[in-house]
């Protein structure tokens, strides 16, 4: 080993992370090198002090408040919807699932509501053209849901969303 | 990526606000000593951290995980401490008295004066280092990370770091053996 080469690995040596080959190529160096023993042994001992300072810590009882602190923050800063229903369309299986049944009801929902629109008989007998069948695998009770869906908005607005109007005499 | 943070950054990801807290609580004291050590005191330590999580916050919904999350995390911190003293520098960068005080108490009184001088020599000649060369050496001989760590954290070579380092070394060596040569006289 040359002495640029030792003095290149003293900077691991002395900071602490060397393999033990390393090591061992340097201490023999050193053994022959007055002068790069006395880098290594001047490092070393600046190493040490700097190593001697206590970690620092805030003082007791900092890091509830900061939690709290923190939470608090966070609950103000501005969070987007896309930004939410990305975090939520995330989830690995229901994700995806969630995401299609939700855009099938928007879409019947906004096609029954839209004024004009051609007067449905039942319930199930307009949801189920959109159901399909990997639908109705990964969430089972997703026609139940409807229904119940429906029966509450019925209850609030009086007039039940899919109610078919009387035919025109 | 360590095992723990994917599973805490996926469960974020899927909406879960506790696997954020669960990081938090992990991370935050290594994030204060990282930011306590390059910032003025304990107030603006205290608000780099608090910056760092905010940030971290925003940001994991995108992370990819093809970094280690404490070596995205590290960067955060240490560009904002980098940020904190641009907007400060007419502030000390550390307070002397502070880290003097943040010492345990040595046992007799004779000893107890000899280390608070070291410890504020040491402080002094690590506070005239310039941002980046103190970043490197808070990383590397206070958390111990390795050099390729630190060279992704400060985004720079590995071998730019070994060579600021050993310029750092070399300046702190010379500056406290100056403070002793004075001390002595």
């Amino acid at each position: 080993m040359t002495c640029r080469e030792a003095r290149e690995a003293l900077l691991e040596t002395v900071t602490g992370r060397t393999a033990p080959d390393l090591r061992r190529a340097v201490a023999a160096h050193l053994e022959v090198c007055p002068a790069c023993r006395a880098e290594a042994a001047r490092l070393e001992e600046t190493v040490a002090l700097l190593r001697a300072t206590p970690d620092p810590a805030p003082p007791e009882g900092f890091w509830p408040g900061f939690m709290a602190r923190l939470e608090e923050r966070i609950s103000r800063e501005p969070v987007s919807v896309w930004a939410r229903l990305r975090r939520r369309m995330s989830a690995p299986v229901l994700g995806p699932a969630a995401a299609t049944v939700i855009v099938v009801l928007v879409f019947v929902v906004s096609t029954l509501l839209r004024p004009g629109a051609p007067p449905a008989s039942t319930t199930q007998s307009q949801v189920a053209p959109f159901l399909t069948d990997s639908m109705r695998t990964l969430m089972p009770s997703l026609e139940e849901t409807v229904q119940l869906w429906q029966s509450g908005l019925g209850t609030v607005d009086a007039e039940p969303l899919f109610e078919t109007q009387p035919a025109v005499p | 990526m360590d095992q723990e943070d994917a599973a805490l950054v996926a469960a974020f990801k899927r909406g879960e606000e506790s696997a954020f807290t669960a990081l938090v609580i992990k991370y935050r004291e290594t994030v204060y000593r990282i930011a306590r050590r390059m910032v003025a005191n304990h107030e603006d330590g205290a608000d780099v951290t608090q910056e760092v999580f905010i940030r971290v916050h925003r940001a994991l919904p995108r992370f990819d995980g093809r970094s280690q999350l404490r070596t995205w995390l590290y960067r955060i911190t240490v560009n904002l401490c980098l940020d904190f003293q641009e907007r400060r520098n007419r502030h000390s960068w550390v307070e002397l008295e502070e880290v003097v005080q943040e010492a345990p108490a040595e046992t007799g009184p004779v000893a107890r004066v000899e280390a608070q001088a070291v410890r504020q020599a040491v402080a002094q000649a690590v506070e005239s280092l310039p941002a980046r060369q103190r970043a490197m050496v808070t990383l590397r001989l206070y958390q111990d990370l390795p050099y390729g760590e630190i060279a992704k954290i400060c985004g720079c070579s590995e071998g730019t770091v070994k060579a600021t380092m050993f310029a750092a070394l070399r300046k702190l060596r010379g500056l406290l053996a100056e403070e002793w040569s004075e001390e002595r006289r």
